[in-house]
């Protein structure tokens, strides 16, 4: 019983002793004695790539002040044309860009953007599988470099487009559960050349190891359509992508914008010898340091990994350590963005707009 | 444990129809599996009539020796009565290790790769050497070394994959895992017959040499083994020794399959597919049984799964549930027909 009177006692005293603390203090009135010292400072400013439901509701709410959007949609459809384009001899670019937009709260509502914020996607279940026979006149590939993020399912939807509007080729949609899957990806690209597919569109998870199973197709007679991400062979088809580099660039101005130049930044890196994340990357550092020359990174050399779990941990990690001195974060792609964002909101550090 | 009939069944003075059948089924019960997989694969995609193709079976071929180099070595660990979950994590390690050879040190390819099998010797040595030293279980020793390995590998690699230069790839470094061989004559890639050819020599170690005759008996039963005055932990050192650089290779295959890229996330999650292979092969966990040939067809069925499910178009979420059913029934209709006793033979 007296143990516990003793405690009771300390609570109070505790309580007593915070409490004029914070009324001596000169910042007495914006303190309050529930929160931990160093949790109230200014919001962390977090600009993401690639666009999905959590991350356009937190867009909203005004918890990510920006994505840079692209146009899957597009891209798995342009990928499926070229291929036919090809198949049937008519002549295409090397190179195909799909766009690129910044989104902020403020442009989200128009609709041109709006397209963009809610694009059709389709689940791996709802597929054509079964029919092993050929039955449309072209049977097309498309590996994707995982299947669990949204933004793979909208290529799918793309890829289904063209397939629908096309009418004489079958879409076979397969890929690595697992973004950084490189030897289960080279061996889909194998099975899909032991398979007799017509064409293979590609999004290569690594710019050099997929470079041989890409080639040892294209000696088969089997035509590669890369997409997304590129590849270091000049033997393919096509190579339809966003502009990543120019992607990390809007990003970097967006968040040099709402920094007014100065602070202390944290680039969430993606995964090492991915192409593309590598260049929205490059296009985000360089940016910086010429436009924002200001702005200093307190960490820049952590990779999320693979799925929003990894990126989760990694961005818990970073949220904790930096922790009322960050004032603005970019990371590259979907599930690195949206790891960060749980992070952030774990840690209190992005208050919805009031 | 087993009942009294089953010790009776077992007994060699027993044998009879009974006897004969349960040698059948040891040698051919995985083959079958092997056969009954891929006759439904045949059926299932009968119109297009690419699976049953040579060029598809050389395929299934080089994407299955990553997997089966690794599990020869876990299937003498697993005689042994041991485990070994580090395997995955030791590969990377290799693949990093040989890049990082030739890249920064400029060592010749062939030398690298020679090197990168013993650094797999020596990752089992020390995995060996602390499961006898601190008399852990083996299966916390290489759950240890799985993690450690595998931030051994991300750190030398700075958690990045590392290209070694096309110059230093020599004109035989792409033709070792080639689907269609060059030369034609070989029918398959060099690496799968280098593959075989290694498996002829376990095979022969563990059933004509002393060294295998031991492996088998500590597995049976390590007190008895001891007793008889087998040296255990020297023995257990050979096989964790021997595992190791089984991993080694499998660590350089997949080097050569990825072509030449160290990469430290790579085999992520290997040790199941080996042990699976090892398990549908016969092997049993609790020691003292286990074959290289019934390991081989473990691997074969696993990639069998994986290319047909393609070639059928089913989707690799489903995949995983199949390959999933096969273990356990593999393993179960190894009991059923050991009449009860389990895995192991009813040792305790």
């Amino acid at each position: 019983m007296f143990g516990r009177i003793e405690l009771v006692a300390i609570g109070i005293w505790v309580s007593f002793a915070v409490g004029g603390c914070g009324g001596s203090s000169e910042e007495g009135a914006s303190y309050t004695p529930a929160t931990v010292p160093g949790t109230t400072t200014k919001r962390v400013q977090l600009v993401g790539f690639d666009t999905s439901e959590p991350l356009v509701d937190a867009l909203k709410t005004g918890k990510i002040q920006g994505l840079v959007a692209q146009d899957p949609l597009r891209m798995g459809e342009l990928g499926v044309r070229t291929m036919v384009e090809h198949l049937e001899k008519k002549p295409v670019d090397s190179k195909i860009a799909t766009g690129e937009t910044l989104i902020t709260p403020e442009t989200m509502n128009d609709a041109a953007v709006a397209a963009l914020l809610n694009p059709p996607r389709a689940s791996n279940q709802s597929d054509d599988a079964g029919s092993a026979q050929k039955t449309k006149r072209w049977r097309v590939m498309v590996i994707p470099k995982g299947t669990t993020h949204q933004f793979w399912e909208t290529i799918h939807a793309g890829a289904k487009k063209a397939a629908d509007a096309l009418g004489n080729v079958e879409v076979i949609w397969l890929g690595p559960q697992k973004e950084d899957d490189r030897t289960l990806q080279i061996q889909l690209v194998q099975n899909a050349i032991a398979k007799g597919v017509d064409g293979i569109v590609l999004a290569p998870l690594d710019s050099k190891a997929l470079v041989k199973p890409v080639e040892e197709a294209i000696d088969k007679g089997i035509p590669v359509v890369i997409i997304d991400s590129g590849l270091d062979s000049s033997r393919v088809v096509s190579y339809v992508a966003t502009d990543n580099y120019h992607g990390g660039v809007l990003a970097a101005r967006r968040l040099g914008e709402l920094l007014h130049g100065e602070g202390k930044l944290i680039l969430l890196r993606y995964a090492v010898g991915s192409e593309s994340t590598e260049q929205r990357e490059r296009g985000f550092t360089d940016t910086i340091a010429k436009e924002f020359p200001k702005l200093t990174y307190l960490s820049q050399d952590e990779y999320a990994g693979p799925t929003s779990d990894s990126a989760q941990q990694k961005a818990q990690n970073l949220v904790t350590r930096y922790r009322g001195q960050v004032d603005g974060i970019f990371c590259p792609n979907e599930s690195s963005t949206t790891g960060m964002l749980r992070a952030l909101e774990g840690a209190g550090m992005v208050a919805p707009r009031p | 444990m087993g009942t009294a009939n089953d010790q009776i069944a077992q007994r060699p003075g027993s044998h009879g129809w009974r006897g004969t059948l349960a040698w059948v089924w040891t040698m051919f019960g995985p083959f079958l599996g092997l056969v009954l997989v891929t006759g439904l694969f045949a059926v299932l995609t009968r119109d297009s009539g690419s699976f049953l193709t040579v060029y598809n079976w050389r395929t299934i071929a080089v994407q299955s020796v990553i997997v089966a180099a690794s599990a020869l070595g876990m299937t003498v660990i697993i005689i042994s009565g041991g485990i070994d979950l580090s395997v995955g994590s030791a590969a990377a390690l290799v693949t990093v290790v040989c890049a990082l050879l030739v890249r920064d040190l400029h060592l010749p390819l062939a030398v690298a790769l020679i090197l990168g099998v013993l650094l797999g010797g020596t990752a089992g040595l020390l995995n060996g050497g602390l499961i006898t030293t601190l008399r852990v279980v083996p299966f916390i020793i290489t759950l240890g070394s799985l993690k450690a390995f595998r931030g051994l590998a991300k750190a030398l690699a700075h958690s990045s994959s590392i290209y070694v230069p096309a110059a230093a790839k020599g004109w035989w470094f792409g033709r070792v895992l080639k689907v269609e061989p060059d030369p034609s004559w070989c029918l398959v890639a060099p690496g799968v017959w280098m593959l075989l050819g290694l498996s002829v020599l376990l095979a022969v170690l563990l059933r004509y040499s002393v060294l295998g005759r031991h492996i088998f008996a500590i597995g049976s039963n390590e007190l008895a083994a001891r007793l008889c005055g087998i040296r255990v932990a020297r023995v257990k050192l050979a096989v964790y020794g021997l595992g190791g650089l089984a991993t080694g290779l499998a660590g350089v295959m997949q080097f050569i399959y990825l072509d030449a890229t160290g990469d430290p996330v790579t085999a992520d999650g290997l040790e199941l597919q080996v042990i699976a292979a090892v398990v549908i092969g016969g092997g049993s966990l609790r020691g003292g049984k286990g074959t290289v040939l019934g390991t081989l067809i473990g691997c074969l069925i696993m990639s069998v799964l994986n290319n047909g499910c393609v070639h059928a178009q089913i989707p690799n979420a489903w995949q995983d549930v199949i390959i999933g059913a096969i273990i356990v029934g593999a393993v179960a209709l190894d009991r059923f027909r050991r009449g009860g006793a389990a895995g192991g033979g009813g040792r305790v």
